[in-house]
C-alpha cells in the first residue's frame, strides 16, 4: 500500500502547541519503514493520524492529508479503515481486552462482521504465521509478556491489513522476546508484503531489516529516507540514534553502508588502539549479602546468592526475566521473606523493617508514574520527608538542584517531561540521602536523550560514595555506568566481577563489544571505543 | 453441548434469590446439595475445602453470637452467663449461615458455568456500549489489584505507615495509592477503548464468533427456573419457615415441586455441561 502524506499539520485537544508541523512523507507500497526521535518527537501521533484515531478519537485540530493507496483516511468510514491499517501498542496490558486467545482474535473481525467461517479461518492462520497455533484458548492471564505481545500482532495481522503500525513493541520486553517479536514483524513484512510501521526508540535492532528510516524532532520529519542514506547523512539527530556499530563503521572510515558485522570488523584490523586501564575500587563493603535464598510463589526464586557490593560501586544485575533479579533487590529492601545475611556498612539489617531500611537504601521501581501524587514538585517531595519526621527540609532544594529539577519546583510533576518524571521519581528516593541505591530497570521505556541523563546522575552518585545496584536488560547502559556486573540464571548468581565477565557472553553484551573484543579488550560503548582510539591518533 | 449464557444465568440468578427470599430448611439444603454436587461432578473438590476452612470460623461466630444476643424461643437447650441458649436460635443462626454459604457457592458456580467471554461477546452483541464499560472493568480490575501491591511496597518505602493503630490513619495513608491508582485507571481505560477504535468497534454491525444457539433445553432451563423463583414468591406464606415461631418443619407439596425442580434442573445443567473441561 502507497502511503501520502502531505502538509499534515496537528494539534491536541487544548494545545497551542503544534504536535505535527508540516508534515509531508511518501511511503512505498510493501516497505518496512523505521520512525525514530526523542520523546514527544510526534512519532506516535503520527501513527495515529495514519490509523485514523487522530482527529476521530482524539478530536483537536488537523490540517492536511493521509491518503492510503489513494484514499483520503479522513474521509473513510471505520470499518473501511480498521480493514486497511491497524496498530499494535506498545503495551500489551492495554490493548487486549478478552481472556482467552482466540477471543481476542476474534473481536476484531467481529467488529469489521467478517463471517464465522472467516473468523475461524483468520484465527487459525495469524496463529500459525505467528508461531503461536499453542496458545490458542490458553488464557491470556497465563501469558508472558512477549507471548501478549505476539498474540497482539496475530490478531492486528488477522485484519489481513495492507499496513501495521507497531508503536514501540518491544520496549517492555526482554531481550529474547524483543527477538521473537522482530522476527515476526520481519516476516509479517517480506513473505506477505504488508508496510510496517515501526516506532522505536533504540533503533539498532531494527536498523538491518527496514528499508526506510523516518527521523522526528519537535513534530517535524528531520529526516527521511533509505538507511543507506541515513548512514552517509551527517544530521546530528541520525549520528545520535543510529545503532552504535554504525558509528563505529563511520568513524573507522568505511564509507558504504555496512551490510554485516565483517566489514567492520576487516575494518579494525588496522587500528591501534590505547590499551583501557581499570580502576579497582579499594574501598569498604557497603553491602554484604551472604548465601540469600527468597522463595516466591511457592517457587524459590533466588537460591543462595552471595556477593558484596563497595562504597561508590555500581553493579549490574544481568539476566533473563524471571531469572530472580527483581526478587533479590525487594529482599535487600526487605519486601520479601529471606533467609540468609544482609550487612549494611558492617551492621546487620536483617531485623529491620522495610521503613527502617529505606532510610539507609533507596529503591526505584520500573514507573516513575507511580511517584506521582502531589500537586508540586516540591509537596512530592516534602510528602517523604514528612512521613520520616524529618524536620530539616533544606534538602529538597538540594536534591532538586543536584537532579536539575528546581526550576520546575512549583510545577505540577503531571507536566512534566519523562525524563523529568523519571528524575523526580530519583529524587525522591535521594531525598533519604541512601547509602545504597537499588534501581529496577531505570531504562524502561525510555529514550536515549533521558538514558544518558540517568547514566550521568548515577555515575555522579557513585562518585558521591553511594553505592547502586540496578536491574536492566540494556547493556549499552549497563557496561556505561556500571563497574561490576552480576549474571544471574534460574536464581543464581553464575558470574560476577569487572566488564571482563561479558567480554566472552554469547548474548549478554553489547554490539560494540561483539566487534573489538578480537582486537581490544574493555571497550563496550561508543564513547569507550572513541577513549580506546584516541592512543591511535 | 454448550448451554447458553442467558440460561446459566437465570439459573443462578434462581438459586441466589430463592436464598435471599426464603430460610425454608428443605430449599437451603436442596441448594446446598446441589451446588457441592456441582462440585464434585467438575472435580473442584477445592472450593469445598477452602470454604470449608474460611467458613467454618464463620459459621461458628455467627451461631455464638446470634445464641447470645436472640434469647427468643421457648425450647432452652442450657443457660450460660446468664443467657438462655434456644433451640430456636440455634436453628435460626444454623439456617442463615448456610443461608450465606449458598449465596457463595452460587457465585462460584456462576464463574465455573459462564465462560466471561462468551457472556461479554453476548453483551457486546445486544448492547456495544455497555459491553465495552464492562469489557474495561473485567480487564482493570486484576490489573489494579496487582498495581495496588506494588504500589504498597512503593509508599512502605517512602514511610507511609499502613498499619497505624489509628483507623482515620489507615485511610489516610491509602489515599497516595488511591490518587495513583485512579490515574492510571483513567489512562489505561482510554488506551483500551483507543485500541478497541482502532481495531473497528463501534463501526457499525458486529459479527458474532462462535454464536450460541438459544436451545430448547435453553427454554426449559430458562423457564424452570423463572417458574422456580415466581412459586417461591408467590407461595412464601405457605413454604415460609420461621424457627422462632415453630421449630417443627411441616412438610407440603409445594416445598416439594420446587425442591424437585431445582434438583431437575441442577441434573440437566449438569448433564450438558459434562463435557466441559472444568478441573482442579
Amino acid at each position: 500500500m502507497q502511503i501520502k502524506i502531505s502538509n499534515l499539520n496537528y494539534y491536541y485537544p487544548n494545545s497551542n502547541r503544534k504536535a505535527l508541523d508540516n508534515i509531508n512523507l511518501n511511503i512505498d507500497d510493501g516497505e518496512f519503514v523505521l520512525v525514530v526521535g526523542y520523546s514527544g518527537s510526534g512519532k506516535s501521533t503520527l501513527a495515529k493520524c495514519i490509523t485514523g484515531a487522530i482527529p476521530n478519537f482524539y478530536g483537536g485540530k488537523i490540517g492536511g492529508q493521509v491518503f492510503l493507496d489513494g484514499e483520503d483516511v479522513f474521509k473513510l468510514n471505520q470499518k473501511n479503515r480498521s480493514s486497511l491499517v491497524t496498530m499494535v501498542f506498545q503495551d500489551p496490558e492495554k490493548q487486549i481486552l478478552m481472556n482467552k486467545v482466540y477471543r481476542e482474535i476474534a473481536f476484531g473481525l467481529e467488529n469489521i462482521a467478517l463471517d464465522e467461517g472467516t473468523i475461524k479461518k483468520r484465527i487459525w492462520e495469524s496463529l500459525e504465521f505467528c508461531g503461536i497455533t499453542d496458545l490458542y484458548d490458553r488464557d491470556i492471564s497465563t501469558l508472558s509478556g512477549g507471548q501478549k505481545q505476539k498474540v497482539a500482532i496475530a490478531s492486528a495481522l488477522s485484519f489481513m491489513p495492507k499496513c501495521i503500525i507497531l508503536d514501540e513493541p518491544t520496549s517492555q520486553l526482554d531481550p529474547i522476546s524483543a527477538d521473537e517479536v522482530l522476527n515476526i514483524v520481519r516476516k509479517i513484512n517480506r513473505e506477505l508484503m504488508i508496510n510496517v510501521i515501526v516506532i522505536e526508540q533504540r533503533v539498532s535492532r531494527w536498523f538491518d531489516h527496514i528499508d526506510r528510516l523516518v527521523v522526528m524532532n519537535d513534530g517535524k520529519i528531520e529526516f527521511s529516507g533509505k538507511k543507506e542514506e541515513a548512514y552517509l547523512s551527517n544530521l546530528n539527530a541520525i549520528e545520535d540514534l543510529i545503532p552504535s556499530r554504525l558509528k563505529l563503521a563511520k568513524k573507522i572510515g568505511i564509507i558504504e553502508y555496512p551490510k554485516d558485522s565483517r566489514s567492520i570488523k576487516i575494518g579494525l584490523k588496522n587500528i591501534e588502539f590505547k590499551k583501557i586501564t581499570r580502576e579497582e575500587k579499594k574501598e569498604s563493603n557497603m553491602l554484604e549479602v551472604k548465601d540469600v535464598k527468597v522463595k516466591y510463589e511457592s517457587k524459590t526464586a533466588v537460591k543462595g546468592v552471595s556477593f558484596n557490593l563497595k562504597k561508590g560501586e555500581v553493579a549490574a544485575l544481568i539476566g533473563a526475566n524471571g531469572a530472580g533479579k527483581s526478587t533479590l533487590l525487594k529482599a535487600i529492601m526487605g519486601l520479601l521473606d529471606y533467609k540468609g545475611t544482609i550487612i549494611l556498612e558492617g551492621e546487620k539489617i536483617d531485623r529491620l523493617k522495610v521503613k527502617e531500611r529505606a532510610k539507609y537504601i533507596g529503591y526505584l521501581s520500573q514507573n516513575p508514574n507511580d511517584y506521582i501524587t502531589k500537586d508540586t514538585v516540591y509537596e512530592e517531595l516534602l510528602f517523604t520527608l514528612n512521613n520520616f519526621n524529618i524536620q530539616d527540609k533544606s534538602i529538597i532544594d538540594e536534591i532538586l538542584k543536584k537532579l536539575d529539577l528546581y526550576k520546575h519546583k512549583d510545577k505540577n510533576p503531571r507536566d512534566l517531561s519523562g525524563g523529568e518524571k523519571q528524575r523526580l521519581a530519583l529524587a525522591n528516593t535521594l531525598i533519604l540521602k541512601p547509602k545504597l541505591l537499588l534501581l529496577d530497570e531505570p531504562t524502561r521505556g525510555i529514550d536515549v536523550n533521558i538514558k544518558s541523563e540517568i547514566s550521568k546522575i548515577i555515575r555522579d552518585l557513585s562518585r558521591d560514595g553511594v553505592s547502586i545496584l540496578l536491574i536492566t536488560h540494556d547493556m549499552e547502559f549497563a557496561t556505561d555506568c556500571a563497574d561490576k556486573f552480576m549474571l544471574m540464571f534460574d536464581g543464581e548468581i553464575v558470574d560476577i566481577g569487572d566488564s571482563r565477565v561479558l567480554e566472552d557472553c554469547i548474548f549478554y553484551t553489547t554490539e560494540i563489544n561483539k566487534l573489538t573484543r578480537e582486537f581490544i579488550s574493555g571497550v563496550f560503548t561508543f564513547n569507550q571505543f572513541l577513549n580506546a582510539l584516541e592512543g591511535n591518533r | 453441548m454448550e448451554l447458553h449464557v442467558l440460561s446459566l444465568v437465570l439459573y443462578t440468578v434462581m438459586l441466589i434469590s430463592i436464598s435471599f427470599l426464603t430460610l425454608n430448611p428443605i430449599l437451603l439444603l436442596s441448594i446446598l446439595i446441589c451446588e457441592l454436587g456441582m462440585f464434585l461432578y467438575f472435580k473442584k473438590r477445592r472450593i469445598i475445602l477452602v470454604t470449608i476452612k474460611v467458613f467454618l470460623p464463620l459459621i461458628i461466630i455467627t451461631i455464638l453470637i446470634n445464641m447470645f444476643f436472640s434469647s427468643a424461643g421457648v425450647v432452652v437447650l442450657f443457660r450460660l452467663f446468664n443467657k438462655y441458649v434456644t433451640l430456636e436460635s440455634l436453628i435460626y443462626s444454623v439456617l442463615f449461615a448456610v443461608k450465606l454459604l449458598i449465596i457463595i457457592y452460587a457465585f462460584y458456580i456462576m464463574e465455573m458455568l459462564i465462560d466471561s467471554d462468551s457472556a461479554l461477546t453476548f453483551i457486546l452483541s445486544k448492547m456495544p456500549k455497555t459491553g465495552l464499560i464492562f469489557m474495561v472493568c473485567l480487564k482493570l480490575i486484576p490489573t489494579m489489584k496487582n498495581k495496588l501491591k506494588d504500589l504498597k511496597d512503593i509508599y512502605l518505602i517512602r514511610g507511609v505507615e499502613f498499619e497505624s493503630k489509628s483507623r482515620f490513619e489507615r485511610i489516610k495513608a491509602q489515599i497516595p495509592l488511591m490518587m495513583v491508582l485512579i490515574e492510571e485507571s483513567l489512562e489505561s481505560s482510554f488506551d483500551i477503548a483507543e485500541s478497541s477504535y482502532v481495531r473497528g468497534f463501534l463501526s457499525g454491525r458486529r459479527s458474532i464468533f462462535n454464536k450460541k444457539k438459544f436451545k430448547l433445553v435453553d427454554y426449559a432451563i430458562s423457564i424452570l427456573s423463572l417458574v422456580a423463583f415466581i412459586l417461591v414468591l408467590l407461595l412464601r406464606k405457605i413454604i415460609d419457615y420461621n424457627a422462632y415461631e415453630d421449630y417443627r418443619l411441616s412438610l407440603n407439596l409445594e416445598t416439594l415441586i420446587i425442591t424437585f425442580m431445582i434438583f431437575l434442573l441442577t441434573a440437566v445443567i449438569n448433564y450438558y455441561y459434562k463435557e466441559n473441561r472444568y478441573a482442579d
